[in-house]
């Protein structure tokens, strides 16, 4: 028997393949990705979001986006390059974390800007929203060299929102509709600088 | 020593799944089943059940949502090599919508369930 427990376990450690450990953010992965069936009972909002940036790499860096509703802590997650259709709860949300991640090369990088922003934005039941396209801008500064150390280059960046509903592509409005009966509208996320935090750029 | 490749072998497989919302939507016909075979009122429903996920009104009906939700690992994934070809996680999404009417009768339950695996797919 001690045999056997020690050889499903050498199995299982040798596949290269430790199963990863269910999360309680994967519980909110599955239960805000958009089914017909659960938007058709009236309960949820269907919310559709675009999330890009220009850092320079050579994948697309993720967009990370958490939005918390305000009465009942529920949390719902973007991580996208592009276009996500979401389903959520009705209710009024803040986003709590903004964070740009990815490959640069060698090196993982991430770039925290929640402390710079404030974004809320709004939903009833039944909706069907498009809450804009939030897109972060680069400007990279000349690189600069030191005799002693590495190169330094300074980055500045500006998000901004985006209002794209009219160039939505004509299909994806078509898939829309079928899926939910209903056509998005606009309902723009309120997105402003942190200027509390000292933030005006 | 000789319980330990037993409790190895419990502790992992315990940890191996995630869920929220109410046991009983793990099996929803069931439910649905007895829900429409015994007709409870509200109040029997949130005696047996306990407080639903949400409520809300449609179409001049009030609805009890109740939900269980879970995310487990897939033992298909185990197995040497042959465990590359599945995803190591698969989910299920259940809910059950109680609607009663004015005076709290019972007028329907709706099933409504998807698994897979995990990460959902995206319908878009």
């Amino acid at each position: 028997m001690k045999r056997f427990f020690l050889f499903a376990i050498f199995l299982f450690a040798a596949g290269c393949h430790i199963p990863t450990v269910p999360s309680p953010d994967m519980l909110t992965i599955v239960e805000t990705a958009f089914d017909p069936a659960v938007f058709a009972q009236g309960r949820k909002a269907a919310v559709i979001i675009e999330a890009t940036n220009d850092l320079p790499s050579e994948d697309p860096m993720l967009n990370n986006l958490t939005f918390k509703n305000r009465r009942t802590g529920e949390l719902f997650y973007i991580s996208t390059t592009g276009r996500e259709v979401l389903m959520i709860s009705p209710g009024e949300y803040d986003l709590v974390k903004f964070v740009i991640s990815g490959s640069m090369g060698l090196t993982f990088s991430e770039a925290d800007l929640t402390p710079r922003y404030r974004a809320s934005f709004s939903v009833k039941a039944g909706d069907v929203a498009y809450l804009g396209r939030v897109k972060t801008h680069v400007v990279m500064g000349k690189k600069e060299y030191d005799n002693f150390g590495p190169a330094t280059q300074r980055v500045r960046s500006h998000t901004f929102l985006l209002n794209g509903i009219d160039s939505l592509p004509a299909d994806f409005i078509g898939r829309i509709e079928r899926l939910t009966g209903k056509k998005p509208t606009s309902n723009l996320i309120e997105w402003r600088k942190n200027a509390s935090a000292g933030y005006s750029r | 020593m000789k319980k330990l490749p037993l409790l190895l072998f419990v502790v992992l497989a315990a940890a191996s799944c995630a869920s929220v919302g109410t046991s009983a939507v793990s099996e929803p016909e069931e439910m649905r089943a007895t829900l429409e075979r015994e007709r409870m009122t509200k109040a029997g429903v949130l005696l047996r059940y306990g407080e639903p996920n949400a409520v809300f009104n449609k179409d001049g009906k009030e609805i009890f949502e109740y939900k269980y939700v879970s995310v487990y690992n897939n033992p298909a994934s185990y197995p040497f090599l042959i465990g590359l070809f599945f995803k190591a996680n698969r989910y299920r999404t259940n809910y059950l919508y109680v609607a009663f009417d004015r005076d709290g009768s019972f007028v329907s339950a709706d099933a409504v369930g998807v698994s897979g695996a995990y990460p959902p797919e995206n319908v878009f």
